[in-house]
């Protein structure tokens, strides 16, 4: 009986080996440009240039990096900003702490660190 | 011809079965020395006619050689080297054919635990000479290692029934369900893989090109046929164990369950 329940853990342990699965890659720490506007699934094609996904923390698109940090994409009137400036503001990102720096490889497009008030 | 005092050398049992004042070689002794000019330094006893049953006569020559293999026997057997006394004794059975030997072989074999062939010993003596004074005490001691092997078999923890397998069908749903969360589990690690070649910091600023696309949709894939294959291999395993479980409880408890049609669909019967 004990070879039983043995046999059993081990079929309960590869159940749950087998559901630790799925393809969930890691999109929030670096940015893809689109190809012919294709994006990774969940992201769009910001002013076709960048891939992102609308989250409150940006006006259009970003990614969030962290809790409190948004990357946030596409060009905007020169009234607006990225931030969406009823939750974030870029100017209370002096501290980012992130590391690499993502905005200095993306030529061509606004990208601003946004981050909660 | 010389020969030691024959008592006081076997063992208590010995010396209590043999006839009042001898021990079991004096028998031999008395055998071997009859008439010797040296045996008062032994015990002098001839059987009677009566006591055993007529055996051929052993050559002067043999009974010598029988008598050095008992005299090395009871050297081992006071060295309680019981085995090694108990081989000596035997060849001097089988030289001889004495059976005032097949009590030494009793009592050797009762040192060494071996109570069935102590107990085959004393028979065949008492079966050889029934007459013998010591005869009842042989058959008394018969009745003793009777109870003590049964003592000693009650002791003994009963004996576990054979293992049964459960029905194939169990066992192929079981094996079926491992194999299908076994592949499952492949299909997801293949998924995993993708995951990471899409999501790989170091592609940052690249294009999301046809390769990584076509990483995407592999990923996907796989990710789905994982989790068909870990559905239906979990839902298997489910059933086999399920199967085994019932399995084992009617085996345990004599409970007798069944899934049989019926016209509403299925129906779960029991008996006992």
């Amino acid at each position: 009986m004990s070879r039983l329940i043995s046999i059993s853990a081990k079929l309960a342990g590869l159940l749950g080996v087998s559901l630790v699965c799925c393809y969930t890659p890691d999109l929030d720490h670096h940015v893809y440009k689109c190809d012919r506007g294709k994006c990774p699934d969940g992201l769009y094609c910001a002013d076709n240039l960048y891939c992102g996904k609308p989250i409150e923390e940006c006006a259009i698109l970003g990614i969030k990096i962290n809790e409190t940090t948004a990357l946030c994409l596409s060009r905007t009137s020169p009234t607006t900003d990225q931030c969406n400036a009823a939750l974030t503001s870029r100017m209370t990102c002096t501290q980012l702490g992130v590391t690499p720096e993502l905005c200095t490889g993306l030529p061509g497009a606004d990208c601003a660190y946004c981050c909660r008030k | 011809m010389c020969f030691p005092r024959w008592k006081s050398k076997v063992s208590y049992w010995v010396i209590k079965l043999a006839i009042p004042g001898a021990a079991v070689g004096s028998l031999l002794a008395g055998l071997l020395v009859a008439g010797d000019a040296e045996a008062g330094r032994g015990f002098r006893r001839q059987r009677a006619r009566y006591e055993c049953k007529q055996s051929n006569d052993i050559a002067r020559s043999e009974l010598d050689r029988a008598r050095r293999y008992w005299e090395s026997g009871m050297i081992y057997y006071d060295a309680k080297e019981y085995a090694k006394a108990h081989q000596e004794f035997l060849t001097a059975y089988e030289i001889s054919k004495l059976p005032d030997f097949l009590i030494n072989l009793a009592q050797t074999s009762s040192h060494m635990g071996k109570g069935t062939d102590a107990i085959k010993y004393l028979e065949d003596y008492v079966q050889e000479c029934p007459g013998a004074p010591d005869a009842p005490m042989a058959r008394q001691r018969i009745d003793e290692l009777r109870i003590a092997q049964a003592i000693k078999e009650g002791e003994k923890p009963p004996p576990s029934p054979p293992l049964r397998l459960p029905p194939t069908p169990a066992l192929v749903l079981l094996g079926a369900g491992a194999g299908f969360l076994i592949i499952g589990a492949g299909l997801g690690g293949g998924a995993i893989v993708a995951s990471k070649e899409v999501g790989d910091a170091s592609k940052h600023g690249l294009v999301f090109d046809t390769s990584l696309q076509s990483a995407e949709r592999r990923g996907r894939a796989l990710e789905g046929a994982a989790i068909g294959f870990d559905v239906i291999g979990g839902l298997t395993l489910l059933c086999g164990a399920a199967w085994v479980g019932a399995f084992y409880y009617q085996e345990k408890t004599g409970l007798q369950i069944s899934l049989r049609p019926s016209p509403s669909g299925l129906a779960l019967a029991g008996s006992f």
